[in-house]
């Protein structure tokens, strides 16, 4: 199956229609810079996916884009200058092996002629390891110049073993693994979901368990039913003739519930009665009196002290008052002292009067003014203290007397507040017993030891009654017992059944996995001759004349290649090297195709930076492909390149090959040039005699 | 093993017509429907390195007028040369820089043959694809049925149609 059409109108660089019938062998697409060489190869990928690759980068979301985030969509038709004349499409024809050729057009709204279904049941094995889309057909036929390197050599470990993994075609056995894998949850789950139904019901089996055992026990007490029903009627006082057992047993327990409270409320009433009664007690002695009388002697003592306090007070604070009133002379005083000394008599003058006085009855008048203010000052000082000691003292004493006086209030009250007290528990323990007993301590305490021995009756008679009702209880959980252990039983095998079904899927799962792994091994080992073959017949690089490959990792698979001592070629070669090393593993991967039907090999450009000597051997080894049916579609910038392409792509009668050349026209977009047939090479030149 | 008859055998199974000129001259003629030319066998690298250019145009004279003829297919004339001896270092770079000689014909120098492997190593340039790549699903299915071990009811529900319920089942049910 090969190639045989391909008709675009308006798509890329075309505004027009530009046809070309491919022949079986070969055709070399040769043309400068932008005459449509890679537009043809566009078309062919387009027809087939719907898609260009080369345009898309993917965003963190997955989704493929254009740099912009534009739809390539958006750069697929025509968007030079005028309108295109017809409706924008591609049509790519598909010759089949029986010599019918197949349609199939693709526009706007994607393919018009022809079928999804249709066009990937024509391409493609129908095996299981089919590839999921035509992408991957498309992706393992057409390289191109600016992809070579970067799908081979350049591509991540990961992204080449997944590449050779869709390009071999073996998928492994996802759909089966995946199934394998579904099932170890689904039993996980049940397994689960069975263990704790188990546990609940072995809890259910110790609970009942428990219980017999308590019941067993209880019944090993039974004694006389008919004394023990007389026993709880004389202790309840119970007269009318209960309506059944039962009845008897619960207001048993209620008296036994009663009694208990009852004795309790005694013993409570008993000990605060005598801590009430030993306080007054005290309080009735002599030694309590003799100090309250103590306690009242030092408040009249105190009371006295007081009043004379109180009254020190007034007298100090009226003398404290006249000072106060004589003060501003005082003052006045003191300041005529301090004049008359910094002054002096003037001119035998008086500076503070005018009269003429002697020196000496000067001086003396001051020093007598002086000694004056001094003494009045020192009186002053001395009222103040003694006041202020005498205020102090009055508070402190008021505090004293206020403390005694309190003590006695409350030693005089003892007795009527120990007396309330009293009464308080006697209604206390009324209240709780029910009926008005004798108020005093050993009184309550023989109600005390009458109550004790009538809880001790009525609980051993209770407890005989509910031992004698036990019989018929453990019957019913002896059954109830046998039935949840029988299920129990059930659970624990349907249990076992569950944990060893998910443990055989989980195995199941692992083989798989790991037959998967051992399989895609194999497979890329069988890739791997025809991989070193190309890349013998290449010679990328003089020195490393063989190529490896190697795989690793277990979840996820890595395939690396390496030349010499395990070296990476990415990092050792040349641009130009590493180019003819992509050629040869990008073939190897073509070639290996087994799962696809057609038979056809594109490349645009696939010489750039590659030199002379390789261009030759990239020939020789399309021309060794040849020689196997494929079809080979080339497209090169050099004609002298074009020329020994079509001397060496062999044409022959049912193999034919064609020369295309292809132009620009300014505003009109590409168009083909003219389609030279090139014929078949004569067959016998040598004289070989 | 001879490396002439080898080149032969390897040349005429793919297709090509052979031709010994001389039962002594150690070298042959061969030619299809696109390619054509000569292989020579030398004993060392220095022989090669001597007599090539001569052996290159000794036989472009004997086949003068032919290749008049065929004018397109007088450039994809092929000169090879072989020798089972190992090439010393000090004339490696000449021995490689013959064949990026593109005068007259084009040249294939290869040393250290002695295998037939090593020979059709040599003459990938001139024949087709050597390696076949076998990859075979049915085997695949075979080697998983093998391998699991599984009860048949469980085995037809995995690797069938069916559910993972259904294989979850048939494996409780299958102990």
């Amino acid at each position: 199956m090969r190639l045989s059409l391909l008709r675009i109108t308006g798509f890329r660089g075309a505004k027009g229609t530009v046809e070309l019938v491919l022949p079986a062998g070969f055709a070399v697409i040769c043309g400068r810079n932008g005459s449509g060489k890679s537009t043809l190869c566009d078309a062919v990928e387009f027809a087939l996916t719907g898609q260009l690759e080369r345009y898309l980068y993917e965003t963190d979301k997955g989704d493929k884009v254009t740099e912009k985030g534009e739809s390539i969509l958006d750069y697929v038709w025509w968007r030079g200058p005028g309108l295109v004349v017809g409706e924008p499409e591609v049509t790519l024809g598909i010759m089949d092996d029986d010599g019918k050729e197949h349609l199939f057009t693709r526009g706007r709204s994607g393919l018009t002629r022809g079928s999804e279904e249709h066009l990937r049941e024509l391409v493609c094995v129908a095996t299981r390891a089919t590839p999921k889309d035509l992408s991957d057909v498309s992706r393992t036929t057409l390289f191109r110049d600016e992809e070579i390197t970067r799908l081979s050599v350049d591509l991540p470990e990961a992204n080449r073993f997944s590449f050779v993994r869709s390009a071999v075609g073996f998928g492994g056995f996802s759909p089966v693994e995946s199934t394998a894998q579904e099932a170890v949850a689904l039993l996980r789950n049940r397994a689960n979901r069975i263990q704790g139904e188990y546990e609940a019901v072995r809890k259910e089996v110790g609970a009942l368990t428990a219980r017999l055992s308590e019941l067993r026990s209880r019944t090993s007490q039974a004694g006389d039913t008919s004394s023990a029903e007389l026993l709880v009627k004389q202790t309840l006082s119970v007269t009318e003739p209960p309506p059944d057992d039962g009845s008897l047993l619960v207001r048993g327990r209620q008296g036994v519930a009663v009694l208990r409270t009852q004795t309790d409320a005694l013993v409570r009433g008993i000990r605060a009665l005598e801590e009430v009664e030993r306080r007054m007690a005290e309080v009735r002695t002599d030694t309590f009196r003799q100090e309250l009388s103590k306690l009242e002697s030092s408040a009249t003592a105190l009371a006295e002290q007081l009043e004379t306090l109180s009254s020190q007070g007034e007298q100090l604070s009226a003398t404290l008052s006249n000072y106060q009133r004589t003060e501003p002379l005082e003052a006045s005083r003191a300041q005529l002292v301090e004049h008359g000394v910094r002054l002096g008599l003037v001119d035998g003058t008086c500076p503070l009067c005018g009269s003429k006085v002697s020196g000496e009855s000067f001086d003396s008048h001051v020093e007598e003014l002086k000694r004056h203010v001094q003494s009045t000052s020192a009186t002053l000082s001395a009222v103040t203290r003694q006041y202020t000691e005498t205020l102090e003292n009055e508070r402190r004493v008021r505090r004293d007397l206020e403390a005694i006086q309190q003590r006695i209030a409350a030693s005089s009250g003892a007795l009527d507040l120990l007396a309330q007290q009293r009464a308080q528990v006697i209604v206390e323990v009324n209240q709780a017993i029910g009926s008005p007993q004798d108020i005093s301590v050993e009184g309550l305490k023989v109600t005390l030891e009458q109550k004790r021995l009538a809880l001790t009756t009525l609980e051993r008679a209770v407890n005989m009654l509910e031992a004698s009702q036990s019989y018929q209880e453990i019957t019913d959980v002896e059954r109830e017992l046998e039935a949840v252990r029988q299920r129990s039983d059930a659970l624990s095998k349907e249990l076992s059944r569950a944990q060893a079904a998910r443990a055989r899927a989980q195995s199941t799962a692992d083989t798989i996995h790991r037959l998967s792994g051992e399989l895609m091994d194999e497979q890329v080992a069988a890739l791997s001759p025809l991989l070193t073959e190309l890349y013998l017949r290449l010679r990328p690089h003089v020195d490393w004349q063989e190529i490896r490959y190697r795989m690793r990792g277990d979840v996820r698979r890595f395939l690396s290649l390496e030349v010499g001592d395990g070296l990476n070629p990415r990092f050792l070669f040349s641009s130009g090297q590493r180019r003819a090393m992509g050629i040869a593993f990008l073939l190897a991967v073509h070639l290996s195709r087994s799962w696809c039907r057609l038979k056809t090999l594109v490349l645009d450009d696939p010489v750039q930076h590659v030199d002379d000597f390789r261009a030759l051997h990239l020939a020789e080894v399309l021309s060794a492909m040849r020689r196997k049916g494929e079809q080979v579609i080339c497209t090169v910038e050099d004609p002298a390149l074009a020329d020994l392409l079509c001397r060496r792509l062999r044409s022959t009668d049912s193999e034919d090959g064609s020369l295309v050349s292809m132009n620009y026209e300014p505003g009109q977009g590409v168009h083909v040039e003219s389609v030279r047939a090139v014929p078949q090479l004569p067959r016998a030149v040598l004289k070989l005699a | 093993m001879n490396l002439l008859d080898v080149s032969r055998e390897v040349l005429s199974a793919c297709g090509y017509r052979t031709h010994a000129p001389s039962p002594t001259d150690n070298s042959l003629q061969f030619e299809d429907d696109a390619l054509l030319g000569f292989v020579a066998l030398h004993p060392d690298v220095p022989s090669i390195l001597g007599r090539w250019r001569e052996q290159q145009d000794v036989f472009l004279k004997s086949q003068a007028r032919a290749l008049r003829d065929a004018p397109v297919k007088s450039w994809n004339v092929y000169s090879v040369f072989l020798t089972s001896a190992v090439c010393p270092p000090e004339l490696w770079e000449r021995f490689v820089t013959v064949e990026e000689d593109f005068s007259g014909t084009r040249k294939l120098t290869r040393h250290s043959l002695v295998t037939r492997d090593d020979v059709v190593r040599a003459l990938y340039p001139l024949i087709p694809i050597q390696t076949v790549v076998t990859l075979s699903e049915s085997d695949a299915r075979e080697r998983l049925r093998a391998q699991l071990q599984l009860p048949p009811g469980a085995l037809a529900e995995l690797l069938g149609p069916g559910s993972a319920k259904g294989f979850a089942n048939a494996l409780e049910v299958e102990q």
